[in-house]
């Protein structure tokens, strides 16, 4: 599992994040929703440990900076990086010896098979396409099978085939028992396999809505969702 | 022709209306303006050398065959991949798809590509003071040069656009073309190095003869501009008239088969202006894009090193992939120019360990440009080295020890070279390696220091000028230090002493400095990300 407490990022003047506070359960999806702008991007690069921020977050109760919890951390960023004179096998050979992993390599070529990128083992990172790109950089980012994964804007370039193959896999990961978070402002790529989805606005959590029966409300998450962010658009 | 002059002039417009809301670029041009009108007043102050002191004229001539060819080749060679484009992608995706007729927009693009030549080759005028001071060139001459740069640099573009348009389906006739450029180069190579043997004057003036005869007057464009620059120094009126001639014909030969022959060349410009296009895209994002086309992937898998050390063996596939082992083109072309400046200074060098001085400045002066192409820069700018379980000072390590074996081996391959060129005593050339790593070390670390201190910064002009400062910064207590302490070492020669001296600070106060920036690598954002 993971937490977030009272993080704020700013930059300069501008407040990206402001003390945002949730956690994602071990076998839970969390979603975050929002406009382009809202603070998606900025919340998820804070988890992962690449900005600075006020507050705590903690990965499997270890500080989100430490290196227990880069072990336990999964990232997929929203612009897929891939090393250009890498092949893809070699991109998941880099990170099996670079986290230290032992006998990655079944689990690699499962991986690789899944996303239909075998056959491009020994095809070089720029060679790649852009929708190839992010899912080898999904790969990556599962191949050392971390506790909590967050994507950040997954589905962005993906073809039909590596969408249904990472919807599934996010059910599986659930199943698994790791603490899933997925950054989208697409409505309909989320559907019904969230547990937890937050919706932001400037920087804000502005509703959480609960995907289960204890969850009183009638409106669905697209209701909501609209709801919210155009009654901020007219006022502003 | 409405809308292209609109485009034009709106596109100048607007690139000085962007100055006032970015003043970080204008105080960078304003200081690079200033510098220049520096070099050449200081210059202008200090014209009185006496004529004896000055090196024969035909030297500067052959330097000016040799830049010319080099730039000529390179860029048509282009014409065998990817061509070359005059246009951005927003050229592509509104002026090629309008009814606007191709010649005209051909135009368009040959006026936009002179703007872009004779800023590219502004880098000549801060050659100006060595220049003067060596060959007595006047600033008009210069201007000379310059122009004759410029138009090298837009007949080259037009050639490999030709080139790509003749030859783009047709492999045959690209390993035709390939053999004809690289044959023709390697006819005159052979020609120089030949007079330059069987000569029966010293080396260099053999070779400076040799590079200036007449038969290489007839190469194509760049024989003909530097027998008209030539020309213009000895008001030789056939040649000026003969160079230009001949090359205003081809260009306007090169324009008409494409316009007449080729006139639907939009597709042509297409690959070369979508690579352009995704370099200056990852250039503008902070990416450093390998660009190299064709990769010989070979031995495939990292098989060495584990945690932060599979970073190391990482960086040798990869430079293994960009065809070169170990140091990388700019570093090659830096030591030429170090070797080809040390080979020109050479009447002064003798065994005497204070006549490598010039020349340890000078490449170190040199050095750095070089030093900021190390692969680890590279690593700041993609996620796995922030998220990988490893401690960030130990990764800081290990991701710029690839850089420290390029330093290594430039400084060797250097010195060893000039050594042997130059007859210099191996104690001599063993301490200009040891305290060109020294500063090779200083630079990285500077380098290092500035992407943890500026790397959030968007103007890269501004960067680059305060890099200069913090190098400065860095290395000038230990120049001072030696200075004033190799005197008293009398054990050793000053010099040999004062280098050591050099070599010893820099260590440590690269060290120190790594040390102080271990946190590079807990925080994306330090580094634009």
């Amino acid at each position: 599992m993971f937490n977030v407490y009272n993080v704020t990022k700013k930059y300069g003047r501008f407040i990206a994040n402001n003390k945002i506070s949730f956690s994602v359960e071990d076998g839970q999806i969390a979603i975050l929703l929002g406009p382009n702008g809202a603070g998606k991007s900025t919340i998820i690069k804070c988890i992962a440990g690449l900005l600075r921020f006020e507050g705590d977050i903690d990965i499997c109760e270890h500080k989100n900076k430490t290196i227990e919890a880069k072990r336990l951390l999964g990232y997929i960023p929203e612009m897929p990086a891939v090393y250009d004179l890498l092949t893809v096998g070699e991109h998941l050979e880099f990170i099996g010896r670079a986290y230290e992993l032992d006998n990655w390599q079944n689990y690699g070529d499962e991986l690789l098979t899944r996303f239909e990128l075998m056959d491009k083992k020994n095809k070089l990172g720029k060679e790649l396409s852009k929708g190839m790109q992010q899912k080898l950089s999904i790969c990556c980012a599962i191949l050392h099978k971390p506790r909590v994964i967050i994507f950040d804007e997954p589905m962005v370039g993906l073809d039909p085939h590596a969408i249904k193959e990472l919807k599934k896999m996010f059910v599986e990961l659930k199943n698994e028992g790791a603490s899933v978070l997925i950054s989208t402002h697409m409505l309909d790529s989320v559907e019904d396999y969230w547990d937890v989805a937050h919706i932001m606005v400037n920087g804000s959590f502005e509703a959480t809505k609960y995907n289960n029966s204890e969850d009183k409300s009638d409106k669905t998450l697209e209701q909501l969702f609209f709801e919210i962010t155009e009654k901020k658009c007219d006022d502003q | 022709m409405k809308a292209l002059s609109y485009l034009f002039f709106t596109t100048i417009k607007n690139s000085i209306k962007e100055l006032r809301k970015n003043p970080g670029k204008l105080i960078a041009i304003i200081f690079f303006i200033a510098m220049l009108a520096l070099v050449i007043f200081s210059r202008s102050l200090d014209s009185d050398l006496p004529s004896d002191n000055l090196r024969n004229t035909n030297e500067l001539y052959a330097i000016v065959f040799a830049l010319y060819s080099y730039l000529f080749i390179a860029t048509s060679l282009k014409g065998l991949s990817s061509g070359a484009s005059f246009y951005s992608m927003a050229d592509v995706s509104l002026l090629f798809s309008t009814p606007i007729s191709t010649k005209r927009i051909l135009i368009y693009g040959l006026i936009k590509q002179m703007g872009t030549s004779l800023l590219v080759g502004v880098f000549l005028i801060y050659q100006y003071a060595w220049l003067n001071m060596t060959y007595g060139l006047s600033f008009g001459g210069l201007i000379v040069i310059l122009i004759g740069y410029c138009i090298v640099v837009f007949c080259s573009q037009l050639a490999a656009m030709a080139i790509y348009s003749f030859s783009s389906n047709d492999e045959k006739l690209q390993a035709k073309i390939k053999f004809i450029i690289v044959g023709l180069s390697a006819l005159v190579v052979s020609y120089i190095f030949y007079k330059t043997v069987t000569g029966t004057e010293n080396i260099i003036d053999s070779a400076v003869e040799a590079t200036n005869s007449f038969w290489l007057n007839l190469l194509p464009v760049v024989g003909w501009v530097k027998m008209a620059v030539v020309g213009v120094f000895s008001a030789n009126y056939i040649h000026i008239i003969s160079g230009v001639g001949l090359t205003l014909l081809s260009i306007f030969v090169i324009v008409y088969a494409i316009t007449k022959i080729r006139s639907d060349f939009y597709e042509d410009v297409l690959l070369a202006t979508e690579v352009s296009h995704s370099a200056i895209t990852a250039k503008k994002e902070g990416n450093i894009t390998d660009a190299r086309k064709n990769v010989r992937v070979g031995r495939i898998g990292i098989n060495r090193g584990t945690g932060a050390d599979v970073f190391f063996y990482k960086h040798l596939i990869e430079n293994r992939r960009s065809g070169l082992f170990l140091i990388d083109k700019t570093s090659i072309i830096f030591i030429i120019i170090s070797i080809v400046y040390a080979f020109f200074t050479s009447n002064v060098i003798n065994q005497n360990s204070e006549n490598i001085l010039p020349i340890f400045i000078f490449s170190t002066y040199m050095q750095i440009f070089s030093t900021a192409t190390g692969r680890w820069i590279r690593e700041l700018k993609m996620p796995f080295v922030y998220m990988i379980p490893v401690n960030p000072f130990l990764k800081l390590i290990k991701i710029s020890k690839e850089n420290i074996l390029k330093i290594t081996t430039e400084a060797i391959i250097l010195f060893i070279s000039i050594g042997i060129l130059l007859d210099i005593s191996p104690i001599n050339i063993a301490v200009c390696i040891v305290a060109r790593i020294g500063f090779g070390i200083l630079f990285m670390s500077g380098n290092i220091l500035t992407e943890r201190l500026l790397g959030s910064l968007n103007s890269k002009v501004i960067i680059m000028f305060l890099y200069i400062i913090i190098m400065m910064i860095l290395a000038l207590p230990g120049i001072i230090i030696a200075i004033f302490t190799s005197a008293s070492i009398s054990v050793l020669d000053p010099i040999i002493a004062g280098l050591l001296i050099t070599f010893i600070w820099n260590i440590l106060i690269s060290a120190f400095v790594i040390f102080l920036c271990r946190d590079i690598l807990n925080y994306a954002e330090l580094n634009n990300r």
